[in-house]
């Protein structure tokens, strides 16, 4: 019942709103604020009942498939993982919705429905436990991301949410008729049992199914070369809206990958587990070195989650337990730390109307609030120890070091030093250097820092506390031993009903 | 079996709360036109270090030699591959380290009191010293691997602030940006040493105890003479990789020149006697491993030797007083890690432990002639300073005969229980001792050409700085004097030649006798300990006179373009083209072709693509997004649909 309610809420949330007049600003301002606030604090209040066993919704018979004799459930899974992706987001949003004004004005009720609806499709993408339910909630992400660029976006606002639209659209469809076809061949479409039916099907057909979900995932990430819509959404959304995008909707590409393909496909994973990685190592070095040539700040930081993100999908594919307790943390500490730097992004593009970071100079004396706040997510970002992502890339490298050897381990490491390059150069060109005027500079909004800096704060928590993380994660990864098969049990069966 | 053992994590808590109430101070003050007051803010600064230093005194006092406290306060990274703790461990070598670390801490913070004065940034340098020194003790501290790695990349971080600390200077923060990533670079080694460790010993591989007594378990024997052999040498080699860049050794040692950019203060803590030892104490702290890896001691020895002697050739080329100590500093920790090569580790701490004092004392006394001519640090525009600053030539003169090894000196015990271990370190010893020694004549010339620039002759300066030139206020002048005593007197601890005298040592035995005596199964006995003395004593003189000799005369006169030329700056920057060779130009072309030719190209074909879409499909442009995604959507599912079904009917 409690996760019936959770998935409920943000969709309820966007309801209410919309029963506000529009010209009352600051009423839907308070209101959603107060609905986003309630919606994390609820998110926590679940994951602090979580007591090492997952938690499954009763399943409700929907519809049957057209065309085969599965019938869709409502059924809805939690564990600590999807839990931690569901609070992450709920936070993200409570700082986004507090913010969104700056970027939103008069159209704030719309922008902050757009946003509920875009929190409750990726609640649905993190609890179903249906895979046509998933799929539709994966797709119930577009309208709602699309719309939020192309109407509160930059100069290029349609062409970025068109690209993105057709991008992810082009990545999924393939999935939609695998889906289809396990429906045809499996009979059901619940995960666990799509996973076991499908040892009886052939290998070939098998093969070509995985591709399909992997490529969803591999777009959703993104994974080189799949990231063309990446750069161009995220520069050209609001600062708030990348935030979102970049924080916690990548991480559906990702869990996808832990949460979906890894069960059903078991031993494809194995089989065709190098080529991800490579494209996974790629992507980490390929983000990074692009991100070192870019001025934009906005582009910088896509091109670092790109690479970010890549080494989740590494780690993800080493298939070892360590490793994947890591990815599960990088994905929560990264998703803090992109959403921080995006909102801060923002901030100067509004002082000065330009996001090149070479506009810019001499910021940590004129601006010293906004600077301290931009060091210090910076520093989370670049993973320094005592944030809570040191703990993610050291899960992860060490789980690389063991499968893959000291070799891919260093490649993958490359990307910490040259995340290190990319993050000084811009810290450079913004807070050191000449001030580009003299005396006191603008200065953080009061609002903005009560939304940014408990983002940054849970980072340096968790970094010296990721037990927090770890500990609820050890509920279904815990038990994972090294094959697959297992790694990512869902068995409803053995799951507490609330 | 010590109830106190769990109040440990109050040293490292103490400068903690320093750097954050300062930090929090500092930015309440950052938009006003005023800061708060020095005096206060001073106390404050200086009262955290001092306590910790009150408290290391404390434990150090409370428990005899070759026992240890160690106590585990939380859980930090647990899962059932891995687990790390937040553990402390007190033993002998990291009491000695605690002691001057705190102790020199606190003495230049003290400093940076009054050589900060008047600047606007005055608590936030404050705030960056204690966070610092907190990175500093966890380093030293810390019973296990990966919270020294949280120190280590700590005092990075810390470094990196406070080179860039004069921001609005470019320069400036380029040489902290250098520095940030050159360390990274040794950082990825250091992890993956770990790495190694957790792969070879399990969970045992993290904590120093227990990675101690599963080396020394003979059950164990069978693995590491056996089959973990690679594991050993790759753990050694990547922990080693990770100590060239924090210790500057080549081919990572680029960065600590540079980092002169910042205060002197930090020039003499940071990047003199605190941040840049600590290569040399995870070597003794590893002593076990690294004795298992013959080839990687080999190389410790050859680089510590070649960083040692590459470095006192660039001392001489060097006309910035601030940059012939960086490079003097660069020589003599390759004297230490020539010292942990040759296995001998003990005597490698204990020229860290001089060193810190004499070089701290040089640095300061440098500061001190900085801040009286208002700026200078060009040697060529010094000169007869010891008559306008009497005191801080004795102060600096006290860490010159210390540095080039003056018998009784700090450094004269150290440098001489090193020539002596490498001596009789092994069949390459004397060879290994000769060159050393050459780098030992080459040391007292550098320094006295220092020495002969600032103090002898007349000024040659500006009448303006002339006139300018004063004394430095007391809270300077008090660190310096007790460091100046310290590098005179800190070597009686463990001087060789007096029975009895070697309380060091003994302290030393039991984190390192095992491993020093694993790597010299049979002593060597060589000549008497009283010729090396001699020998020592006179590269000590020898370079001295002829330094003396060469430079009292051929004071430079004319003022070139700043810096070396010609073949002196080929032989200084030697590394930093190399860098820029085998990595700086690699990144840049590989960033250049994924930027420009693939990431252009990417986005180039995208907008063709959406040209046909959007020009071929002008009404879908007018219906909304979503519209346009049904449309598409049908039209590739129903294509995807029928080569599915055609590929099921052929299968």
């Amino acid at each position: 019942m409690l996760l019936h309610i959770l998935l409920a809420s943000p969709f309820v949330a966007a309801f209410l709103l919309a029963l506000i007049p529009g010209r009352f600003l600051r009423a839907s301002l308070v209101a959603s604020t107060g609905l986003a606030s309630a919606i994390a604090g609820f998110a926590l209040f679940i994951i602090s009942g979580l007591n090492g066993s997952p938690i499954a919704s009763d399943s409700i018979s929907w519809f049957t498939l057209p065309g085969t004799t599965a019938t869709v459930h409502y059924s809805l899974f939690a564990d600590g993982f999807a839990l931690w992706m569901v609070l992450l987001t709920a936070i993200l949003v409570t700082s986004v919705i507090w913010i969104g004004k700056t970027c939103a004005g008069e159209r704030y009720k719309g922008f902050a429905a757009l946003v509920f609806l875009l929190e409750g499709a990726l609640f649905g993408c993190f609890l179903a436990s249906d895979a046509v339910l998933f799929f539709l909630f994966f797709e119930l992400l577009v309208p709602p991301a699309a719309l939020l660029i192309s109407v509160f976006g930059g100069a290029g606002r349609n062409r970025a949410a068109i690209l993105f639209a057709l991008y992810t659209l082009l990545g999924s469809a393939p999935m939609a008729i695998a889906l289809w076809a396990l429906a045809t061949w499996t009979g059901t479409t619940d995960g666990m049992q799509i996973a076991t039916a499908l040892a009886a099907i052939a290998p070939e057909k098998v093969t070509l199914l995985f591709f399909a979900f992997a490529l969803a995932f591999a777009v959703k990430t993104p994974l080189f070369p799949f990231h063309g819509w990446q750069a161009e959404a995220y520069s050209e959304a609001p600062a708030p809206v990348t935030a979102l995008l970049s924080g916690a909707m990548a991480k559906v590409g990702v869990f996808g990958f832990l949460r979906w393909t890894m069960p059903i496909f078991p031993n494809e994973v194995v089989e065709y587990g190098t080529l991800f990685i490579l494209l996974g190592l790629a992507t980490v070095i390929y983000g990074a070195l692009v991100a070192m040539r870019q001025t934009d700040i906005k582009r910088i930081l896509a091109f670092s989650s790109l690479s970010h993100l890549g080494l989740t999908v590494v780690g993800a594919f080493t298939l070892h337990d360590g490793a994947i307790f890591g990815v599960v943390v990088m994905m929560v500490a990264h998703g803090f730390s992109a959403g921080a730097l995006f909102l801060l992004a923002g901030i100067p593009e509004r002082w000065n109307g330009t996001r090149n970071i070479f506009a810019f100079g001499g910021l940590a004396s004129q601006s010293p609030r906004f600077s301290l706040l931009f060091m210090l997510a910076c520093l989370a970002a670049v993973a320094v120890p005592g944030t809570l992502g040191f703990v993610g890339e050291f899960l992860i490298l060490q789980g690389i070091w063991q499968t893959f050897g000291p070799i891919i381990a260093l490649a993958a490491g490359l990307g910490a030093i040259l995340s290190a390059a990319y993050t000084l150069r811009m810290v450079q060109a913004m807070l050191f250097g000449k001030a580009t005027s003299t005396g006191v500079g603008p200065e953080i909004r009061k609002s903005e820092m009560v939304a940014i800096f408990p983002l940054i704060a849970i980072l340096f928590v968790l970094g010296f506390a990721p037990k927090l993380v770890l500990h609820s994660v050890e509920s279904t990864l815990g038990q994972a031993p090294s094959s697959v098969a297992n790694a990512i049990p869902e068995n409803a069966p053995n799951a507490t009903e609330r | 079996m010590y109830p106190i053992a769990s109040y440990l994590w109050l040293i490292p808590a103490l400068p903690l709360a320093g750097a954050i109430l300062l930090g929090i101070i500092s930015q309440l003050y950052a938009r006003r036109d005023f800061g708060p007051s020095e005096r206060s803010m001073g106390i404050l600064a200086v009262a955290f270090p001092a306590l910790a230093f009150a408290v290391t005194v404390f434990f150090a006092t409370r428990f005899p030699l070759g026992e240890s406290l160690r106590s585990v306060i939380a859980p930090w990274i647990v899962i059932d591959q891995v687990s790390v703790s937040f553990g402390f461990l007190f033993d002998d070598l990291s009491r000695i380290m605690l002691l001057f670390i705190t102790g020199i801490g606190a003495l230049i913070t003290l400093y940076s009191v009054g050589y900060m004065h008047g600047d606007r940034g005055f608590v936030r340098f404050m705030a960056y010293m204690n966070l610092f020194l907190f990175s500093m003790i966890t380093l030293v501290l810390s019973d296990n691997l990966v919270l020294t790695f949280l120190g280590w990349e700590g005092v990075g971080l810390c470094s990196y602030l406070l080179i860039g600390f004069w921001h609005s200077d470019p320069a400036n923060g380029a040489a902290a940006n250098k520095a940030f990533l050159v360390n990274r670079a040794g950082d990825l080694g250091f992890l993956l040493g770990i790495f190694a460790l957790i792969t070879l010993a399990g969970p045992s591989g993290i904590s120093f105890p227990e990675l101690k007594a599963w080396l020394l378990d003979p059950e164990n024997s069978s693995l590491i003479q056996g089959p973990g052999q690679l594991l050993i040498l790759l753990a050694t080699f990547f922990l080693f990789w990770g100590c060239t860049a924090k210790s500057a050794q080549i081919p990572l040692l680029t960065w600590l020149p540079d980092a002169m950019a910042g205060p002197t203060p930090v020039s003499a803590l940071i990047h003199a006697a605190t941040m840049v030892t600590s290569g040399v104490y995870l070597l003794a702290r590893l002593s076990d491993l690294f004795v298992l890896s013959p080839i990687v001691m080999g190389m410790i020895a050859v680089i510590g030797l070649g960083t040692a002697m590459w470095a006192a050739v660039a001392g001489i080329f060097q006309d910035d007083i601030k940059k012939v100590l960086a490079y003097s500093t660069v020589s003599q920790l390759g004297f230490m890690f020539l010292a942990a090569g040759c296995g001998a580790f003990d005597a490698a701490i204990f020229h860290v432990f001089t060193h810190a004092f004499f070089k701290a004392a040089l640095f300061l006394g440098a500061g001190s002639v900085i801040h009286a001519l208002a700026g200078e640090q060009d040697l060529r525009r010094m000169g007869g300073l010891v008559k306008s600053l009497p005191i801080t030539f004795i102060i600096l003169a006290s860490g010159w005969i210390a540095i080039i090894g003056i018998p009784g000196t700090a450094g004269f015990w150290s440098k001489d229980l090193i020539l002596e271990r490498v001596y009789v370190s092994g069949p390459m010893g004397p060879v290994l001792y000769f060159a050393a020694l050459a780098t030992a004549i080459l040391t007292a010339l550098y320094m006295t050409r220092m020495m002969v620039l600032a103090f002898a002759g007349s000024f040659r300066g500006s009448h303006h700085t002339k006139d300018h030139a004063h004394e430095s206020p007391l809270s300077m002048r008090i660190p310096m004097l007790v460091l100046a005593a310290g590098s005179l007197l800190a070597g009686f601890v463990w001087a060789g030649l007096i029975p009895g005298l070697d309380i060091f040592g003994r302290a030393l035995a039991p984190i390192v006798g095992n491993a020093q005596h694993l790597f010299h199964p049979a002593e060597h006995h060589g000549p008497s300990a009283w010729i090396f003395a001699a020998a020592g004593t006179a590269a000590a003189v020898v370079g001295a006179i002829s330094g003396w000799i060469t430079y009292i005369r051929r004071i430079p006169s004319l003022l070139g373009a700043p810096g070396p030329h010609g073949l002196a700056k080929r032989w200084t920057l030697a590394f930093d083209s190399l860098h820029f060779v085998f990595a700086i130009l690699p990144t840049r072309v590989a960033a250049w072709i994924s930027d420009v030719l693939v990431q252009r190209t990417f986005e180039g074909l995208q907008i063709l693509a959406g040209f046909f879409v959007l020009d071929s499909a002008s009404v879908i442009r007018k219906l909304q997004v979503s519209s346009l995604r049904l449309q598409l959507g049908l039209t590739l599912g129903l294509g995807l649909l029928i080569s599915i079904l055609i590929l099921e009917r052929i299968s």
